[in-house]
C-alpha cells in the first residue's frame, strides 16, 4: 500500500513537471495559427517563457519567423529580454539567418538596423546571405539590404565561392545572377577548386539553364558531374542530366573530386538510382575507388534508408570488407547508421562480423551508437502510428545469431555498459541487460560503468538502476576516487538537489 | 658528384635532427574532466601555443567528424592555413561530465620557454570557448590541476 502511494506520488510529480515544461511558444501548432501580438502576450501571461529554447536551440522568435508569423508579432518577441539580435539559435544561426532564409525583407532590414552581424557564420560556415541563396530566395531587395549594410559583394564563401556562384543553381532566368553582375561580379568567376558557374548550376540539373550558361561562354569542367551527382539536399538529378554532361559535353564519367570521390559516392546515398548507377558502371567507372578518408561507394550505400543501391553495389564490388581510415567496414557503417536489412545483406555476402576499428572497437560499439530513443509522441503524424520493428533489437539479434559475443569487453576494457551510459537512457540499459555483461568491469582508464554513470548523470535514474543491477559502489578509480566522490563533483546533480547518499 | 655528397650530407643531418627531436620529447598523460554542461558531446582540440601566442602544433583532437571542425573557429583557421595529418591524434568527442585520458607528446625544449597548451572547446548550438583551459608549459604549470572556464572542469597532466 505504502509503495503504491509512493508510486502514484512519483507519477503525479512527473505529470506536474511535464505540465510546467510545456511552453506553447515552442509548439509548431501555436505558430501555425499566425498568432498576433495579443495571442503571444496571453501565452506569456500564462507563464510561457518567450526566450526559452528547445533542445535543438529553436526559440519562439525562430518559430515565428519560419512559420511566417506577422512581423509585429516577431518584433514584439524581439523586444523580450533574452532575445537579443545576435542570440545563437539552432546550428549557431542568428535571427538574421532565418529572416533571410524566409525572404522576409522587412525583418532583415529591422534586424540589420538593430545591429545583427551580417557576416556571422553558423556551424556549417553559412552566413545569412548565403543561407538565403541556398534557399533560392530571388528577391533582389533582400540582397540590396545586405549590400547597403556594407556587405562586400566580392566576399568569398565556402570553397572560395562568390555570391554569383551560389545564386546560379536556383536562378533559371538569371535575374539574380544578372543582379550580381551589375554589382561587379562576373560569370567567369570560379571557386578555389576551379568550379565554374556551370558546375555550380549542375547541382540543380536544369538543362535549359546549363545550355544558357554554355551560350554565354561559361565552360563546364569534369567536376560538374560530381556536383550533379551530389544534387541538392532533398533531390536527385535525372539520367538525362548525366547523359547530357557525359555524351553531349564529353565530360569524363570517371572524374575524381578533390575529396577523392567518384559520382558513385554521392549517387548511392539517394533512393532509386539503379539506372544511373548502372549507366556509370557501363562507362567503366571504378566501383572500388576509396575517397581521401577511405570511404567507398559500398560504405556510403550501407548507411542508406533503402537497400536498392546497396544490393546493386554488393553484386559488383570486389571486397566487402574494405575498411576506411577510421577502420570501419561497410558492415560497421550499416550497424551504426543503416537498416537491419542492410546488415543482413552484408552478412549474407560474408562481411566479417569480427571487424575492429582503429580504436579496436568491435561491432558492439557500433550497435550502441545506432541507438536512437523512441519518439514519445509529439513528432508529427507518425507519432500516432503503431510502433515499427525496433531496429536496435533487430541488429542486436543479428550480431548475436552470427556469433559476436556482445558480453566481451573491448581491448581498452570498455564494455557495452560503458558506451551505453553515455546515451543517458534507461531504456537502452534495459535492452542490453540480458547480455550478462560484467557490470563491475573497469576500463583501461580505471573506470567502472557506475563511475561513468555518476560523472555524466543528469538525475539518479541510471545510478539507481546500476546499483539494483549489482554495481558495486566501493570500487575506486585509478585516481582513488569513489563513485560517491565523483557524484559530489557532478554540477548537474548538485544544481538539481539530487541526493547521492545512496552511493555512500 | 659534389651535389650528391651535399644531398647525402644534408639527408644525414636531417635524419640526425629528427632523431634528436624525437629523443628529446616527453609523453604526458592528459586527464581531461568535463563539467556537466547541457548539450551534445564537446569537440576539444589541444594545441601548442608559442611565446607570441600563435598556434604552433595540434597535439590532440577530441571529435572525429570533420564537419564540426569549423566550430573550433580559431584553431580551424590555423589548421586550414597549415593543414597537418591529425588522424593519428584524433579521438571521440567528450560528453558532459565524462573524462578522457589521452597521451600527448611535447618536445622538452618547449618547457619553461614561454609555451602554453591551449584547450579550445565547442558544443553544437552553444558557445565556443577559444580559451577553455590554458596551461603554461612550466614545471609548475604542468604539475598543477588547471581549472576550465567553459565546458572543461579541469585538466591534469602527468609525465609518463
Amino acid at each position: 500500500m505504502k509503495k503504491n502511494l509512493f508510486v502514484s506520488l512519483a507519477l503525479a510529480a512527473t505529470f506536474l513537471a511535464s505540465a510546467q515544461q510545456k511552453n506553447s511558444l515552442l509548439e509548431q501548432s501555436f505558430w501555425k495559427t499566425s498568432p498576433d501580438v495579443a495571442a503571444v502576450k496571453a501565452a506569456i501571461a500564462k507563464g510561457d517563457n518567450p526566450s526559452e529554447s528547445t533542445q535543438n536551440a529553436f526559440d519562439a522568435v525562430v518559430y515565428a519567423i519560419n512559420n511566417e508569423a506577422p512581423n509585429e508579432t516577431i518584433q514584439f518577441l524581439l523586444e523580450q529580454p533574452g532575445n537579443s539580435v545576435n542570440k545563437s539559435t539552432h546550428d549557431n544561426r542568428i535571427y538574421l539567418h532565418w529572416a533571410a532564409y524566409k525572404g522576409n525583407v522587412e525583418l532583415v532590414n529591422h534586424l540589420i538596423a538593430k545591429g545583427s552581424d551580417i557576416n556571422l557564420e553558423d556551424s556549417h560556415g553559412t552566413t545569412p546571405v548565403t543561407f538565403a541563396l541556398n534557399a533560392g530566395q530571388k528577391n533582389t531587395a533582400l540582397y540590396d539590404a545586405f549590400l547597403k549594410a556594407g556587405l562586400d559583394v566580392n566576399k568569398k564563401y565556402k570553397d572560395g565561392a562568390t555570391l554569383l556562384l551560389l545564386a546560379v543553381p536556383n536562378d533559371p532566368d538569371l535575374t539574380l545572377t544578372n543582379y550580381f553582375i551589375a554589382k561587379g561580379l562576373s560569370l567567369k568567376d570560379t571557386d578555389k577548386n576551379g568550379n565554374t558557374a556551370f558546375n555550380y548550376a549542375a547541382r540543380t540539373g536544369n538543362i535549359a539553364l546549363l545550355k544558357t550558361l554554355l551560350q554565354k561562354g561559361v565552360k563546364p569542367t569534369d567536376n560538374a558531374l560530381i556536383i550533379a551527382a551530389q544534387g541538392s539536399r532533398r533531390e536527385a538529378n535525372t539520367i538525362e542530366v548525366f547523359k547530357y554532361l557525359t555524351e553531349d559535353l564529353k565530360l569524363n564519367p570517371s572524374v575524381v573530386s578533390t575529396d577523392g570521390e567518384t559520382v558513385l559516392h554521392s549517387l548511392v546515398r539517394k533512393p532509386n538510382q539503379t539506372e544511373i548507377i548502372n549507366y556509370f558502371l557501363s562507362k567503366g567507372i571504378d566501383i572500388n575507388k576509396a575517397d581521401n578518408d577511405g570511404n567507398t561507394a559500398l560504405m556510403n550505400a550501407a548507411s542508406g534508408r533503402d537497400t536498392e543501391a546497396l544490393e546493386l553495389i554488393l553484386s559488383k564490388v570486389k571486397d566487402v570488407n574494405v575498411q576506411n581510415a577510421k577502420g570501419e567496414s561497410a558492415l560497421s557503417i550499416a550497424v551504426q547508421s543503416g537498416t537491419p536489412e542492410a546488415v543482413v545483406l552484408l552478412l549474407n555476402k560474408k562481411a566479417d562480423i569480427n571487424v575492429l576499428d582503429k580504436d579496436n572497437n568491435n561491432l558492439g560499439y557500433y550497435l550502441i551508437q545506432s541507438y536512437r530513443p523512441q519518439m514519445m509522441g509529439g513528432r508529427g503524424p507518425e507519432a500516432g502510428e503503431a510502433p515499427k520493428e525496433d531496429p536496435f533489437a533487430a541488429k542486436l539479434k543479428l550480431l548475436q545469431d552470427n556469433g559476436l559475443n556482445l558480453a566481451q569487453a573491448q581491448k581498452d576494457g570498455n564494455t557495452l555498459y560503458h558506451f551505453a551510459l553515455l546515451k543517458n537512457d534507461l531504456n537502452l540499459l534495459q535492452k542490453i541487460a540480458p547480455l550478462n555483461i560484467d557490470i563491475n568491469a573497469k576500463n583501461k582508464d580505471g573506470l567502472t560503468a557506475l563511475h561513468k554513470a555518476v560523472m555524466i548523470a543528469k538525475n539518479d535514474t541510471l545510478i539507481k538502476y546500476l546499483l539494483e543491477s549489482g554495481a558495486k559502489k566501493d570500487i575506486k578509480t585509478d585516481f582513488d576516487e569513489s563513485a560517491y566522490d565523483l557524484a559530489k563533483e557532478n554540477e548537474t546533480l548538485t544544481q538539481n538537489n539530487i541526493s547521492v547518499e545512496i552511493l555512500k | 658528384m659534389k651535389a650528391i655528397i651535399k644531398t647525402a650530407l644534408t639527408g644525414a643531418f636531417i635524419l640526425l635532427l629528427s632523431f634528436q627531436a624525437t629523443a628529446q620529447s616527453s609523453k604526458y598523460k592528459c586527464m581531461l574532466q568535463m563539467s556537466n554542461y547541457m548539450g551534445e558531446g564537446a569537440y576539444v582540440v589541444v594545441s601548442l601555443i608559442n611565446a607570441k601566442g600563435e598556434y604552433e602544433k595540434t597535439l590532440y583532437v577530441m571529435g572525429d567528424d570533420k564537419k564540426w571542425y569549423n566550430s573550433l573557429k580559431e584553431w580551424y583557421k590555423f589548421n586550414s592555413k597549415k593543414p597537418s595529418n591529425i588522424s593519428a591524434i584524433t579521438g571521440a568527442s567528450v560528453t558532459g561530465g565524462d573524462r578522457s585520458i589521452t597521451t600527448i607528446e611535447i618536445e622538452n625544449s618547449k618547457i619553461n620557454h614561454g609555451y602554453k597548451l591551449r584547450f579550445e572547446s565547442a558544443v553544437e548550438d552553444q558557445k565556443y570557448h577559444v580559451n577553455d583551459v590554458e596551461i603554461p608549459l612550466t614545471t609548475a604549470g604542468i604539475a598543477a590541476k588547471s581549472e576550465g572556464k567553459g565546458y572543461i572542469r579541469y585538466v591534469r597532466l602527468s609525465k609518463i
